[in-house]
């Protein structure tokens, strides 16, 4: 079975366990792959029936979209290719001279179809190591290679190639519609197509009922989607987003990385996609890889290393109880270091204990559990620790 | 609003780079504005009476306060449409672009900036058709002719019938003349006693020498423009070499008294105001334009002898009838008919001049129409009297009569000022260069960004001052200026170029930007400083060569050659060089910074 028929497949079950909101997205996601103009059509037109009815699901709809599926089947998608990197840098550094803050030696290589999420706290380099990749700022040492399925012709099409969001987008001006069309006339697409496409992507971003709205009517969230939209219609091979979270309230930011995740999976347009973001856990949970900044280094064997050596278990709770409280509760099990930052307790446990058997000792005692969660393999034990 | 919705979408989606201009919304506003110009000027000059005050060069080119009117509108147009133009830049937001669609951007940025600047110029143009129209060059010169007719029986100033006035028949056509009152200054030979003063004819003759010549001083004194004087200053027409002088001598006086008439007489009337357009008097290139003024003088002068000289009547009262009806047309005010008019100019036998018209009316209107049935000969100016009584002429009379010639001349004068076309032509290219300076600096800032231009603007100034001081410093230490000025500007100018072009990395993005914006802008004063540099050149060695007047002797300078197309051939050079240096900005854009 080929990639594309476990889509398929995959939209069928969700549309059968009535997922219809989960199912329809995805369905967009798998019409989307064809570039094909009669197929976005018919998305669009189900997108607005949908609109149209949101409170209801007409068994006619399903039944269309689930007719919509099999023709989307029909249809032969060559793979984008996932191999190449399309970013290798090699021992990158940047030093600034004002402030002594160095970025680097960091060799990275972002392959398409891959999410990497950038973390680190404030300060650490995210910002400019996703610029140095986007060639927005220059770097001191190492060697950056692009390979892109169609070599660009000059340095101004490399750069229109590597799209950069910057963390505080621009002010968009004039009909919504009207930028996003701008976005692809510029690109030399068909005209007849234009219109087409730019509603394909209002429906799988899911902005079909603020596609009439001004810039200054929308919420944070729906900004940064549209900037989505205008970025994704450049159908780019590689995507450098700082902080697309940022400002984004929690349904917002789960929204957005579920969207980008199947997006950049793509089968027929593969993206690369890099995310810097302070939201750890909802980067970690769509993230391929965690490149983690501290004090601008960053080294992925070290780290891998330090993953496969430290395997202990690391858990990091809310109690409604002191520490010595807490402390006598966890010495039944092999409790090596237990740490309070103020706000929550990290308990580090030198055996092979596991996470049930914790979750087992604190159910048997008397503390309440406000907030628990096993960070072992998250980055977030780089954090508290 | 459909159709307007339609229509950008269109544009929208098949070209971007118009849509995001507004040019073709831009061009129609501006082709509107311009209609609403051009009517306004066709209507300016509707009724002659708008044509009765005398319009001045401003007033040509102001037109009742319409290149304000004008003015204003450019700014509220092009201040609109920079709101919506900058909401969209494909070249900041790193879409795909080539050298032909920046080209293009900035072309249709020059294209708006003119169509919204020039509606001045539609007001001009729409007066110029308007007077083309009622004024036909064809129908303007019978008129010219139907005044010139009639202009010897104006009677409008005592001192045109004089007998120095006199160039009809010959010899009076050829020989020059002047008055005098001292006895001292004139000349050697007989005069005529006329008004108390001497009036003498003569003929001149030119001497070619040379400043070296030991007669020199004496031929200055002798030379007719310092008779006799002893403090005379080196002459006078354009020398042929640079020692080479023409002086302009007293050839011979003629004793012209048995043709002559001292008295004041028609015969005597040699005005020809109205045979001269006045573009042509005062622009100095039409000199070879006199001689054929002197024809048609001569012929006119001719009609008007023999028809006094046969005494015709009837010839006379058709010449004022046909006035008076040009006077009408003109909607010229008056308040003497043909026929009171006649009966003041029909003298026969020597056709003295005994009475005057006013020409203008009192600034009392309804005093003169109140009289103006008994207006006929009533005030006896004694002072006149005891003045002709020497020449024994009959009593001059003051009259009422009036006839508004200043009215009538201003007609004729703004015809000929509003129907030549050169102020619109300087006004064309000086649009042309405005709007080709504001593109440039909007390419500037939609390429680079508002902190670079205003950084290039700044350094625009500090290079100014450094000029500035440089041109102290050479004028202070007796270096040539005419060379070491721009000299040193074009040594900036290259040094602005090149140094961002071979500096690589060493230079950051921002001060790039800053050289980049300084080229885009001072591309054009660079190649007409070359153009410049080369015509001064030229000019030394010319000199050097053939003398000052090498130009006499068909040799041009580089600006000479190109004259007023050096406007045209700087404008395609900025356009090929923008076109070309687009590339320079792709890939300034895509330099990192830091």
């Amino acid at each position: 079975m080929s990639l594309s028929q476990i889509r398929i497949e995959e939209v069928r079950a969700y549309f059968r366990h009535q997922d219809y909101a989960l199912a329809f997205r995805r369905l967009l996601d798998c019409a989307m792959d064809t570039q094909d103009m009669a197929i976005y059509k018919l998305a669009i037109k189900l997108t607005a029936e949908r609109e149209q009815h949101k409170e209801t699901i007409d068994p006619a709809w399903v039944a269309a979209c689930l007719e919509l599926l099999d023709q989307i089947a029909t249809i032969p998608l060559q793979a984008g290719n996932t191999n190449e990197a399309v970013i290798a840098g090699e021992k990158l550094t940047k030093t600034y001279g004002h402030s002594g803050f160095s970025l680097g030696p960091i060799s990275v290589q972002i392959r398409k179809g891959q999410v990497y999420g950038l973390v680190g706290e404030n300060g650490n380099g995210k910002t400019t190591l996703l610029r140095i990749l986007a060639r927005e700022l220059f770097y001191n040492q190492g060697k950056i290679n692009y390979t892109f399925s169609k070599a660009p012709a000059d340095d101004y099409d490399l750069r229109s190639k590597l799209v950069y969001i910057p963390q505080r987008t621009q002010k968009w001006y004039g009909s919504l519609k009207d930028n996003l069309k701008f976005v692809l006339a510029n690109y030399g697409l068909q005209p007849q197509e234009i219109e087409t496409r730019v509603l394909m992507m209002i429906a799988r971003l899911g902005l079909w009922n603020y596609k009439d709205l001004k810039w200054h009517q929308l919420s944070s969230g729906y900004k940064m989607r549209f900037e989505l939209a205008r970025t994704l219609l450049r159908q780019p091979e590689v995507m450098l987003l700082d902080e697309p979270l940022a400002n984004l309230d929690i349904l917002a930011q789960q929204m957005i990385l579920e969207d980008l995740r199947y997006i950049s999976n793509s089968i027929t347009n593969p993206i690369a996609l890099i995310l810097s973001s302070q939201q750890l856990y909802e980067v970690e949970k769509i993230s391929d890889k965690v490149i983690f900044l501290k004090n601008g280094k960053y080294n992925h064997q070290e780290q891998e290393q330090q993953e496969q050596s430290e395997r202990k278990l690391i858990v990091e709770m809310d109690v409604s109880s002191n520490k010595e409280q807490l402390q006598e509760v966890l010495s039944t099990l092999a409790l090596e270091k237990l740490t309070f930052n103020g706000g929550q307790f990290i308990a580090r446990f030198s055996d092979p204990v596991t996470f049930s058997q914790v979750l087992q000792t604190l159910g048997h005692s008397e503390l309440e559990i406000v907030y628990i969660r096993n960070i072992s393999s998250s980055s977030r034990r780089f954090f508290v620790a | 609003m459909n159709f307007f919705h339609r229509i950008n979408q269109y544009l929208l989606e098949r070209y971007p780079n118009i849509w995001n201009t507004r040019l073709v919304w831009m061009l129609l506003i501006a082709l509107g504005i311009h209609i609403l110009f051009f009517t306004g000027g066709y209507f300016t000059f509707i009724t002659p009476a708008s044509l009765h005050q005398q319009l001045y060069d401003f007033d040509v080119l102001n037109g009742n306060g319409a290149m304000l009117f004008a003015i204003a509108v450019t700014i509220i147009l092009l201040v609109l449409w920079l709101v919506y133009l900058l909401k969209n830049n494909a070249f900041k937001n790193f879409y795909p672009t080539s050298r032909g669609k920046i080209f293009l951007s900035f072309f249709y940025y020059l294209v708006i900036i003119f169509a919204c600047s020039t509606f001045h110029m539609s007001y001009m143009i729409g007066y110029k058709t308007f007077i083309h129209q009622k004024y036909p060059v064809s129908k303007f010169e019978t008129q010219r002719l139907t005044a010139a007719r009639a202009a010897p029986f104006l009677l409008l100033n005592i001192e045109d019938y004089n007998l120095i006035n006199r160039r009809y028949p010959s010899p009076f056509d050829t020989l020059e003349r002047r008055n005098v009152t001292e006895p001292e200054n004139m000349l050697d030979g007989p005069s005529i006693v006329a008004h108390n003063e001497r009036i003498q004819f003569f003929t001149t003759k030119e001497i070619i020498t040379t400043t070296a010549d030991s007669n020199y001083e004496q031929l200055i004194r002798n030379s007719l423009n310092y008779y006799k004087q002893e403090d005379a200053y080196t002459e006078v027409k354009p020398a042929l070499k640079n020692d080479t002088v023409i002086i302009t001598m007293l050839d011979k006086v003629f004793d012209v008294s048995h043709l002559a008439d001292t008295a004041y007489t028609l015969f005597n009337y040699s005005n020809n105001y109205f045979l001269k357009d006045v573009n042509n008097i005062t622009d100095p290139s039409v000199m070879a334009l006199h001689p054929q003024l002197q024809d048609r003088e001569q012929l006119v002068l001719k009609e008007t002898y023999e028809l006094l000289i046969r005494k015709d009547a009837a010839g006379i009262k058709a010449r004022l009838n046909n006035f008076m009806k040009l006077a009408d047309e003109l909607m010229i005010k008056s308040n003497i008919s043909v026929d009171q008019w006649f009966n003041l100019v029909n003298q026969p036998g020597r056709y003295r001049v005994d009475s005057v018209i006013n020409s203008y009316p009192s600034y009392n209107d309804d005093e003169y129409y109140d009289s103006a049935a008994a207006a006929t000969a009533e005030t006896v100016d004694a002072a006149a009297v005891a003045a002709d009584a020497a020449g024994n002429v009959r009593v001059r009379r003051e009259t009422r009569y009036f006839i508004d010639m200043i009215s009538f001349r201003n007609v004729f004068d703004n015809v000929d000022e509003l129907r030549a076309w050169h102020k619109l032509n300087d006004f064309l290219h000086v649009s042309i260069w405005i709007a080709f300076g504001l593109a440039s600096i909007l390419l500037a800032f939609r390429i680079t960004s508002l902190k670079s231009v205003i950084f290039a603007a700044v350094a625009a100034g500090l290079l100014g001052i450094l000029v500035a001081l440089f041109a102290m410093v050479s004028g202070l230490s007796n270096a040539n200026i005419e060379f070491s000025v721009p000299y040193f500007l074009l040594v900036l100018a290259l040094a602005i170029f090149i140094i961002p072009a071979v500096s690589g990395k060493g230079m950051s993005k921002r001060v790039k930007s800053v050289f980049m914006n300084l080229t885009i802008v001072f591309i054009v004063p660079f190649a007409l400083l070359i153009l410049g540099i080369i015509s001064a050149h030229q000019n030394e060695y010319f000199i050097a060569k053939y003398g000052v007047d090498y130009r006499l002797k068909d040799h041009r300078t580089i600006m000479d050659l190109l004259g007023e197309n050096v406007s045209w051939v700087l404008l395609a050079f900025g356009l090929i060089f923008i076109f070309f240096y687009a590339q320079r900005m792709k890939h300034w854009k895509a330099l990192a910074e830091g």
